[in-house]
C-alpha cells in the first residue's frame, strides 16, 4: 500500500468535504519547492511561542490526576480526540496553534554512532554493519543494534531476552516501574534522556503449557516490560515511535531494552487551528477510503479515535512529526477479520501537508527498498 | 492421549501402506536430524476475497497483508532461501495446507519447504478436541472448504501415518487474528505431534496497518538473519505498544520438559526434531497488557 497515495486520498476527500482547494493547494506549494528547509528559513522567525494548545488536554496533567504511576496507555490521546471535537463544536478551535516539527537527523554513519553509544554503555567490541542495523555484540552477551534508518536503539542480553524461566510470582508493577525509569535514565543518550516522561503500559509475557487434550494450562509469567511514552508541547505522541521499553527477568533484572526516541530539531510549520479537520470528517474520510479499499466496515466497530503526534516505528526515515488522528476498528464479535489502524494526518494547511507527504514518500521508497528481493505471484 | 489423533472422521489417514510402512519409509528417507540449511519457502495473502467460494467471499478486503509478505519474501531471498510459491487472493486454496492423506495437497504447496506463512483473516473455533484455528482462503481447491481448519493440517511429518509423502516444515507464520490463541495446544496438536518444531501468530485480533507492515521482515532479520532465539525474534517484531497486537506463539515437545526448553531455545539454526518423535505437550507464550 502507497502511504503517500492514501494520504494524498485522504487529502483529496477532505477537500471536497470541506476545503474544496486543498490538493491544488499541495500541488502548488510542492510546485514552488516548499522543502522542509525551505519551508524552515521563510518561517525562521518561528519560535516555540507560536504554539498554542490552549483547550486541549495536557498528558502532564492528566498523569498527575490519575496518578504518575498509573499507566496512562492512549488515555491522553483518546481525550484529546473528544477535546478536539468540543474545542470545533464551540468554535474554540480557532486559536489552536500546533507545530510542526522536523527532528533531529539520523546519525549519518551508523557505526560511528553505534561505537559511540557502545563505549558510553562500556560494551566492548568492533561495530559491524548487519542489515540495516550497526551491531555491537559484548563478550557478556549484550548486544546493541542501532538501526540506520531510524535511529531507534535496541539492546538485549541475549541468553535472556525472551529465555528466562517463568514464576508464577513476580514483582509488583511499581518496582518494575520504579526500575524502568531509573535505568532509562541511567542509559539513554544525553539528548534523549529527557524525552520520557509518562508511564505508557506494563506489559506481562506469559508461558503457558499443557498437553495435547488438556483444557487448561498452567501459567507463569517470565518477562515484564515496562514502556514509557513521550509528548510534544505536552500532546501525547501516537504510532509505534516515541516511546522506550525496559525489559525485565521476572525477578527484575534488566534484559533488554528498546528507545524509538529521536528529539526534535526545529519548529518548521504551524497549524492555525481553523485548518485542522475536524474529527468527524477526518473518520469520515477515511471511512469512505477504507470502503473504497473494499473494507466491509459493517463487520467493525471504531474501538480507538485518538489525536496526537504521530511518531513511526524502528524502522521508519521519518523526519516530520504532525498532528493525526489515529483510528482502530475492530472486529465484532466473533468475527475473524483484522482489526484496522490508521494514521491521518489532522491538517489541510498546505505547507504542513507537502512535508508529511515528501516524508511519506521517503519511508515508501524505503519500505519498497526493503521488498526488492521479493518474488512474482505464482499463477495457477 | 494418543486418541486424540482421531480428532473426526476426516482425521484417519487413508494411506494404503499403513502405519508401520510409512513411518519406517521415513525413517529411511530422513534418518537423523540435520542442521538447518537454506530451504524453500511458500507464501500466501489475501488482500481481497472477491471471486472466492461461498464461504470465504464476503470477508472484508484487506490493505498491507502484500507487504507484510513481500518483505519476509524478500528477507528470506536475502538468506538464501528460496521462494516456492506466492499466492494471492483467487490463487490460494485451502488445501494447500490441508494434509494429503486426507484430500489436501501440503506435500506441493506447503510442505514441501521449511516455511510456510500467511496473512489474511482468521479466527478461532471448536470442535471435539477443543480450539480450533481457521483461516479463509479463497478456493477449496482438492479439499472440501475453502475455510482451512487447523485439525486437518499435518505439516513437518517425517514418520507416522501420515508420512506417506513425508514433510519439510518447520516453522508456520499465522500472520491472522486468532493463530496462536488462548489454547494452542488444542488449535495445533494434531499438526505438530509428528512435525512442525514452532508456530508464530496472535492471540485475539491482529492489525492491518501501514504501521505493522513490516513485522514479518522484522522477524526474518531477527530469525533468519541474526539467529536470534525463535521466541525473542517473534516478540521483538511484533512490538509495537501503540497498535497493541497480542503476538503468540506455540512450540511442542514429548514432554513438558522439552516442551518448555524447545519454546526458550530452538533458533532457525537448530536442527529438526528427531524423526519419529512425537510430541504431545505443548509450551506457548504470549503478553498481557
Amino acid at each position: 500500500m502507497n502511504h503517500q497515495r492514501a494520504l494524498r486520498t485522504v487529502c483529496l476527500a477532505l477537500s471536497a468535504l470541506l476545503f474544496a482547494a486543498c490538493a491544488a493547494d499541495v500541488e502548488t506549494d510542492a510546485a514552488k519547492s516548499s522543502t522542509e528547509s525551505s519551508v524552515a528559513e521563510s518561517r525562521g522567525s518561528l519560535v516555540r511561542g507560536a504554539v498554542d494548545t490552549t483547550g486541549l488536554v495536557s498528558v502532564a496533567e492528566l498523569a498527575k490526576k490519575v496518578g504518575l504511576d498509573t499507566a496512562l496507555g492512549d488515555r491522553a490521546a483518546l481525550e484529546n480526540y473528544r477535546a478536539l471535537e468540543g474545542l470545533i463544536a464551540s468554535g474554540a478551535h480557532e486559536r489552536l496553534a500546533l507545530g510542526i516539527y522536523s527532528l533531529q537527523s539520523v546519525a549519518s554513519d551508523p557505526l560511528s554512532a553505534a561505537a559511540a553509544r557502545a563505549k558510553t554503555l562500556s560494551l566492548r567490541g568492533e561495530p559491524v554493519k548487519r542489515g540495516r542495523y550497526a551491531v555491537v555484540s559484548d563478550p557478556s552477551g549484550l548486544e546493541l543494534r542501532l538501526n540506520a534508518d531510524s535511529g531507534s536503539e535496541f539492546m538485549q542480553d541475549l541468553s535472556l531476552f525472551h529465555a528466562s524461566p517463568g514464576e508464577s510470582l513476580v514483582p509488583d508493577d511499581l518496582r518494575f516501574v520504579t526500575a524502568a525509569r531509573k535505568y532509562a535514565q541511567s542509559v539513554l543518550a544525553a539528548q534523549v534522556v529527557g524525552m520520557p516522561n509518562y508511564l505508557y503500559k506494563v506489559r506481562h509475557y506469559v508461558n503457558g503449557e499443557a498437553p495435547e487434550a488438556q483444557s487448561g494450562a498452567k501459567i507463569t509469567t517470565y518477562q515484564v516490560a515496562v514502556a514509557l511514552g513521550t509528548t510534544i508541547d505536552d500532546l501525547p505522541v501516537i504510532g509505534a515511535g516515541g516511546k522506550v521499553a525496559v525489559h525485565f527477568g521476572p525477578t527484575g533484572k534488566v534484559i533488554g531494552y528498546e528507545a524509538g526516541l529521536r528529539p526534535l530539531s526545529k519548529l518548521v510549520d504551524v497549524i492555525p487551528g481553523k485548518e485542522l479537520i475536524p474529527p468527524s470528517v477526518a473518520r469520515s474520510a477515511i471511512e469512505k477510503q477504507l470502503s473504497g479499499r473494499g473494507v466491509d466496515l459493517t463487520r467493525y466497530r471504531l474501538t480507538r479515535a485518538e489525536f496526537g503526534y504521530a511518531r513511526l516505528g524502528r524502522d521508519s526515515a521519518q523526519n516530520v512529526v504532525a498532528p493525526h488522528y489515529g483510528y482502530v476498528w475492530e472486529p465484532r464479535e466473533g468475527d475473524g477479520s483484522k482489526k484496522l489502524v490508521e494514521l491521518v494526518p489532522a491538517f489541510t494547511s498546505a505547507n504542513a501537508l507537502a512535508l508529511v507527504e515528501r516524508d511519506a514518500a521517503l519511508d515508501n521508497k524505503r519500505k519498497a527498498a526493503r521488498m526488492g528481493a521479493s518474488g512474482a505471484l505464482t499463477e495457477r | 492421549m494418543f486418541n486424540r489423533i482421531r480428532r473426526n472422521s476426516a482425521s484417519i489417514p487413508r494411506t494404503p501402506l499403513g502405519v508401520g510402512g510409512v513411518a519406517l519409509l521415513g525413517l529411511l528417507a530422513f534418518g537423523a536430524p540435520r542442521v538447518a540449511r537454506a530451504g524453500g519457502y511458500t507464501l500466501n495473502y489475501m488482500t481481497s476475497y472477491s471471486g472466492c467460494d461461498s464461504g470465504c467471499k464476503g470477508n472484508s478486503s484487506l490493505s498491507y497483508t502484500d507487504d507484510q509478505i513481500n518483505q519476509l519474501d524478500s528477507a528470506l531471498n536475502d538468506y538464501g532461501h528460496t521462494l516456492l510459491h506466492k499466492f494471492s487472493n483467487q490463487n490460494t486454496w485451502s488445501s494447500d495446507l490441508v494434509e494429503d492423506n486426507l484430500g489436501g495437497q501440503d506435500q506441493l504447496y506447503s510442505d514441501n519447504g521449511f516455511l510456510f506463512a500467511f496473512s489474511g483473516h482468521g479466527g478461532a473455533g471448536t470442535d471435539s478436541g477443543g480450539q480450533t484455528f481457521l483461516a479463509p482462503f479463497c478456493k477449496k481447491g482438492t479439499s472440501s472448504s475453502c475455510t482451512m481448519l487447523s485439525p486437518n493440517a499435518r505439516l513437518g511429518e517425517q514418520t507416522g501415518p501420515f508420512a506417506l509423502n513425508p514433510g519439510k516444515i518447520k516453522y508456520l507464520i499465522w500472520a491472522t487474528c486468532f493463530s496462536v490463541d488462548t489454547a494452542p495446544n488444542n488449535q495445533w496438536d494434531q499438526t505438530m505431534r509428528y512435525g512442525t518444531e514452532m508456530i508464530f501468530g496472535y492471540r485475539g485480533t491482529s492489525a492491518d496497518s501501514s504501521t505493522t507492515d513490516e513485522v514479518l521482515g522484522d522477524f526474518a532479520d531477527a530469525a533468519f538473519g541474526d539467529n536470534d532465539q525463535l521466541r525473542a525474534a517473534w516478540f521483538w517484531a511484533i512490538e509495537d505498544w501503540w497498535v497493541d497486537d497480542t503476538g503468540a506463539m506455540v512450540a511442542s515437545g514429548a514432554t513438558e520438559s522439552e516442551a518448555i526448553s524447545r519454546r526458550a531455545n530452538l533458533r532457525a539454526s537448530s536442527p529438526r526434531r528427531a524423526a519419529g518423535a512425537i510430541h504431545t505437550w505443548f509450551a506457548w507464550s504470549w503478553h498481557e497488557g
